[in-house]
């Protein structure tokens, strides 16, 4: 390491000295490169929710076969089933709230409010962990199983599409950590705009996806 | 609290970007080449190991259609294989692997290579994610091959439960699906983020635009493949298999092996055609935004997961696949017509290259299997119209009284139509149409590779060699494809081989015709994976003074103002780029040239 | 005003809304179209309520062209509002625009791209075997990855020299990788020493132990009196005591354990009821 020198042995305090200015990649790569991240997301989320909505379709035209046929009848969700609202309506206000916070993490980098920038974030991060929480709370108050006898495929598919979006959070919520990382170690988090914004990007659209499965699960059933 | 206090200096003048890594980096790691290539973040060494992977890869891919074709040709019983079921794992085996271990990896480790020469760049922009993503598809491409030899695969279970080797499949399947998926992530941002100055959107070379609309349209519908896969594979978790396992497991992912989203894979055909054209003429391509919209418009129509036929049965009659399989071969054709103006204008007859060779023998296969695209949706759209003609016939007929009958030949067409038709949509004619899509793909890759071999291996390859291997690859694919097509009108289903099946005269013999093609496919392949040591090991380009090392081909593009290969970082300075060829711009400067200034 | 990249996108999105509205009309509400062949009223409906209202035949393909739709306008608008990420336009971002900021530059090696592939291979083998350890084991492969790859991201930005980017990087993260590594060792060594413990009868078990201690105690001497042995040497002494131990723990774990009690009880048992049989 010859022409480096390093003065205290404080690691919270090390200045590196003599070494020459860092490289300064272009801005935009890692907006770009999450946009088409959360694109990714969007169309894996397009193809569940249409497997849905075409398999509830396919369902609800059997049923009604069958009952003018006169034959007993199931519904597309099994009745042992409970579908509550409040578990969902809660999570849909938290995440709506959680994009107050993002914008607010987003405008404190952007001013180099590194606390309130760290503040924002860990809000940020209890709303993503309290909405995980009700998430798992419904999975079990639901009651669904995937082995149900009477034959609807609803039980796998909330599954499957509960469970993708609580993946996203937790993928959201590590790109929360890798903002914060960066704005804890650099001298200024305006130089770390491009990193919170991309995390917020992906956010929000978490966000929009959840606010469709509201709809599309809980609310018309 | 901060790490570190070094601001960072934006006044300073631009720095020559090539240089050497520091050799404390290189002393924390052992130095050889297995530890060097695992750990490199070097594009082109990423992209090496994409295009030695995929071949690899390949060769197991081809034995499995060999094989698969051996069975097919005694339709009454099973003869390589111990069963039925057994069959139907190598059918889809090899049809996964063709696409996802074979040919779409081969275009993005092409890419990998190429597309930051093109456009002047230093490295990728993501290039960690880029290994990343290579490793995780070759670990995951593994798992997935064992898995299916484990008796696993996406097969018939009917009345079974799922077995934990189908799940790895499943599961492997959806984790190759996420590597590709990454790897089009890293191209996308790359072309977006790491352009040269001067060069706009407008201004990139034609691979690297086909290469933009490719991943887009892979980023748009290979995620809707991973769903699937995850919705069978939750399903699967279940004591017993429900509405997406049992016999529908095939089924759910079977529009990726279907038109129109089969062709996504060859969209690359058209740009490396657009880059050895004008090669080959000495001179610009005509028509140049035409050409990029035609790339542009053949990947919007290729985007096919809308038409999931476990969804919708009549996903395939219905009005915007039948236009869109229909129109799919318009934009190729307009390509075409600027390839020609461009042969018209240059006057003189093109610099015969293996080459070029093989990207007009890859727009071959694409132009045959566009049009069996369009003859298998041609009831779906003829017979309706036929059946709209006559009813207003009818109407007319009928005025005042009712609808009267139409003309009886109109009918009759309309019933010919049907009967002709309607029943090919699963037949071998599918399984035809995905075989010279999918090796128009491979041989547009091997186009490139023999292209800008000088820039991926140091050396170029031996055109004869190149020549007789797309030969055979063309050949050999239409000797499988086309026998297929007619064995599809004698009704032979595609993949699933109903017992119940029985032959009808003649498809025997077309089938022995296909699995002679297919043996031709293996040779062809074989010649290329020959190509390529005999050109490393014992090629030299010091042979003829005549020919620059750098730009053997006269190419117009970035990529030919590196050495070959390329050193780490690419270039030694960044570029000013004024036009789509800058190496055809009088007002261009080439820092490489003599007397330039550094 | 609209750049390439807007246009390409622009036209995916385009295309997907308009290919939606041709496919959800022309298949109709799930009871096919009414007029014409491919006229629909519920179709109509759901289509300009995008679902919400009236019966969308095919709703998947329906839904999944909506969605390309506004996947491609997300793309859309990023592309436009960044300008295609031209030099030019990110150069006027910076403080002085007549310098062009420079491409991305080469990358150091690294192993985490690889190991990011070992990790993922033992989360699919442990999702399908249903086998705690391996998932588990894979997460935290997942997880240790994602840590590292930041801490290194970050280093490589630190400064324009890569060896004190390296030097930056060691000295951050062996705060906590030192740590978390020799616990985690420790928690193996420990377990592996149990396997052998559990495995063994009550006189091999104390053998063991007796030997375990005096090899610690070996190499401690060693060390102690020879401080002229290498570090090489050293670290290749204890590695082999290490990798011995863990794999007789391994083995110990997969063996069946208490063989010798077993058989004792055994012995018991058999006698026990052979007395109650000759009663």
């Amino acid at each position: 390491m010859s022409g480096t020198t390093f003065s205290p042995t404080d690691l919270a305090h090390a200045v590196v000295s003599e070494a020459p200015a860092p490289f300064v990649p272009r801005k935009r790569t890692l907006q770009i490169g999450t946009a088409a991240f959360t694109a990714i997301w969007v169309m894996y989320f397009g193809g569940l929710f249409g497997a849905y909505v075409s398999s509830r379709n396919t369902w609800k035209l059997e049923q009604d076969g069958l009952a003018a046929a006169g034959e007993r009848v199931s519904s597309w969700i099994p009745d042992s089933a409970q579908v509550e609202l409040t578990a969902p309506t809660i999570m849909t206000w938290t995440l709506l709230m959680s994009c107050i916070t993002m914008q607010w993490a987003v405008y404190s980098f952007k001013r180099s409010d590194r606390r309130h920038g760290l503040l924002a974030l860990a809000t940020q991060a209890m709303f993503g962990a309290a909405v995980i929480n009700q998430v798992v709370f419904q999975w079990k108050q639901l009651g669904l199983v995937i082995d149900d006898t009477s034959g609807s495929s609803a039980a796998t598919l909330i599954y499957t599409i509960t469970a993708s979006h609580v993946a996203m959070i937790i993928v959201a919520m590590c790109l929360l950590a890798f903002a914060a990382f960066r704005a804890l170690a650099s001298s200024d988090t305006k130089d770390h705009v491009d990193v919170v914004a991309s995390a917020a990007t992906f956010w929000y659209a978490m966000v929009g996806l959840y606010f469709i499965i509201w709809i599309l699960i809980f609310i018309t059933k | 609290m901060t790490i570190t206090e070094i601001e960072p200096d934006a006044s300073a003048a631009p720095v020559a970007v090539r240089e050497a890594m520091a050799p404390a980096v290189y002393q924390r790691l052992p130095k050889n080449i297995l530890a060097d290539s695992v750990s490199s973040g070097d594009h082109k060494v990423i992209g090496r190991l994409w295009i030695l992977g995929s071949l690899l890869f390949g060769l197991f891919t081809l034995v499995a259609d060999v094989l698969v074709r051996i069975e097919r040709v005694d339709t009454d019983s099973v003869a390589v294989f111990t069963s039925l079921t057994t069959y139907e794992q190598w059918f889809s085996m090899h049809r996964v692997s063709l696409v996802f271990l074979f040919v779409v990896p081969l275009l993005i480790g092409i890419a990998m290579v190429m597309v930051p020469l093109q456009i002047g760049a230093p490295s990728l922009a993501f290039p960690r994610a880029a290994a990343a993503a290579l490793w995780s598809w070759v670990v995951a491409g593994a798992i997935m091959i064992v898995s299916w030899a484990m008796d696993g695969g996406l097969v018939d279970r009917s009345g079974a439960t799922v077995s934990q080797a189908t799940q790895l499949s499943m599961l492997a399947m959806a984790a190759v699906v996420l590597s590709l998926l990454i790897a089009s992530l890293v191209i996308i941002t790359t072309i977006f983020t790491e352009r040269s100055k001067g060069m706009s959107l407008y201004n990139v070379p034609l691979f690297t635009w086909s290469m933009l609309v490719a991943a887009s349209v892979w980023l748009l519908s290979l995620p809707v493949l991973f769903s699937n896969l995850m919705v069978m594979w939750i399903d699967a978790r279940g004591e017993a298999a429900q509405s997406f396992g049992g016999e529908h497991l095939y089924e759910q992912i079977n529009w990726i092996f279907d038109q129109p989203q089969v062709f996504a894979f060859a969209i690359p055909v058209l740009g490396i055609l657009g880059e050895t054209v004008p090669v080959a003429f000495r001179r610009r391509l005509k028509n140049y935004d035409m050409a990029m919209v035609a790339i542009g418009a053949f990947g919007a129509l290729s985007f096919g997961a809308y038409a999931q036929t476990f969804f919708n049965p009549n996903a395939n009659t219905t009005w915007l696949y039948v236009v869109g399989s229909i129109t799919l071969i318009l934009p190729i054709l307009a390509f075409l017509g600027c390839c020609a103006v461009t042969a018209k204008a240059a006057g003189r007859a093109p610099v015969m290259s293996a080459h070029l060779a093989l990207s007009v023998m890859s727009l071959v296969a694409l132009l045959t299997a566009g049009a069996l695209a369009a003859v298998r949706v041609l009831d779906s759209l003829l017979a309706p119209l036929v059946g709209f003609l006559n009813s207003i016939v009818g109407f007319f007929q009928g005025s005042g009284s009712g609808s009267g009958d139409g003309w009886e030949f109109l009918s009759d067409l309309e019933g010919w139509l049907g009967d002709t038709f309607d029943e090919i949509a699963a037949t071998s004619v599918s399984g035809a149409m995905v075989q010279l899509a999918l090796i128009a793909g491979l041989l547009a890759g091997v186009a490139g590779l023999f292209y800008w071999a000088s820039k991926i291996f140091g050396r170029r390859l031996p055109a004869g060699l190149g020549m007789v291997a797309g030969l055979s690859l063309l050949g050999g694919a239409m000797a499988s494809a086309l026998p297929d097509a007619v064995s599809g009108f004698l009704e032979q289903p595609d993949f699933a081989r109903d017992p119940d099946y029985v032959a009808r005269d003649g498809v025997e013999v077309l089938n022995l015709i296909s699995l002679i093609g297919s043996f031709g496919v293996l040779a062809g392949f074989g010649l290329v994976l020959l190509a390529v040591p005999v050109a490393v090991f014992f090629g030299s380009d010091d042979d003829n003074e005549d020919i620059d090392n750098r730009n053997p081909v006269g190419g117009h593009t970035l990529e030919w103002l590196s050495e070959s290969p390329p050193p780490a970082g690419n270039f030694d300075g960044p570029f000013i780029v004024t036009s789509e060829a800058p190496l055809l711009d009088e007002d261009f400067q080439d820092p490489y040239a003599e007397g330039a200034s550094a | 005003m609209f750049t390439p990249g807007f246009k390409l996108f622009g036209g995916l999105a385009a295309l997907g809304l308009f290919g939606a509205f041709i496919y959800g009309l022309s298949s109709g509400d799930a009871t096919g179209p009414d007029y014409f062949g491919f006229v629909d009223r519920n179709a109509i409906i759901g289509l300009v309520s995008l679902g919400w209202k009236g019966d969308v035949g095919a709703a998947s393909g329906f839904m999944v062209l909506i969605f390309m739709s506004m996947s491609a306008a997300l793309l859309g608008s990023t592309v436009v509002a960044f300008r295609d990420a031209d030099v030019e336009s990110v150069a006027e971002l910076g403080d002085t625009p007549s310098v062009m900021p420079l491409a991305q530059r080469p990358t150091a090696p690294s192993w985490w791209p690889a190991t990011t592939a070992v990790g993922l291979g033992v989360l699919l083998i442990g999702l399908v075997m249903e086998t705690k350890a391996f998932w588990i084991i894979g997460l935290v492969l997942l997880s240790a990855v994602a840590i590292e790859w930041a801490l290194t991201s970050w280093a490589d930005r630190s400064t324009g020299d890569p060896t004190t980017n390296l030097a930056l990087r060691d000295r951050v993260g062996a705060s906590f990788e030192i740590p978390v590594l020799g616990l985690a060792l420790g928690a193996v060594l420990a377990l592996s020493v149990s396997r052998m413990l559990l495995w063994a009868t009550g006189n091999a078990a104390v053998i063991i132990a007796g030997v375990i201690s005096v090899l610690i105690l070996a190499v401690a001497v060693l060390a102690v009196f020879r401080p002229q042995v290498g570090r090489r040497t050293m670290g290749a002494i204890v590695g082999i005591v290490a990798i011995a131990v863990i794999g007789l723990g391994i083995v110990s774990a997969v063996v069946e354990p208490r063989l010798g009690h077993h058989a004792d009880e055994l012995d018991d048992g058999h006698s026990a009821e052979s007395t109650i049989e000759g009663e």
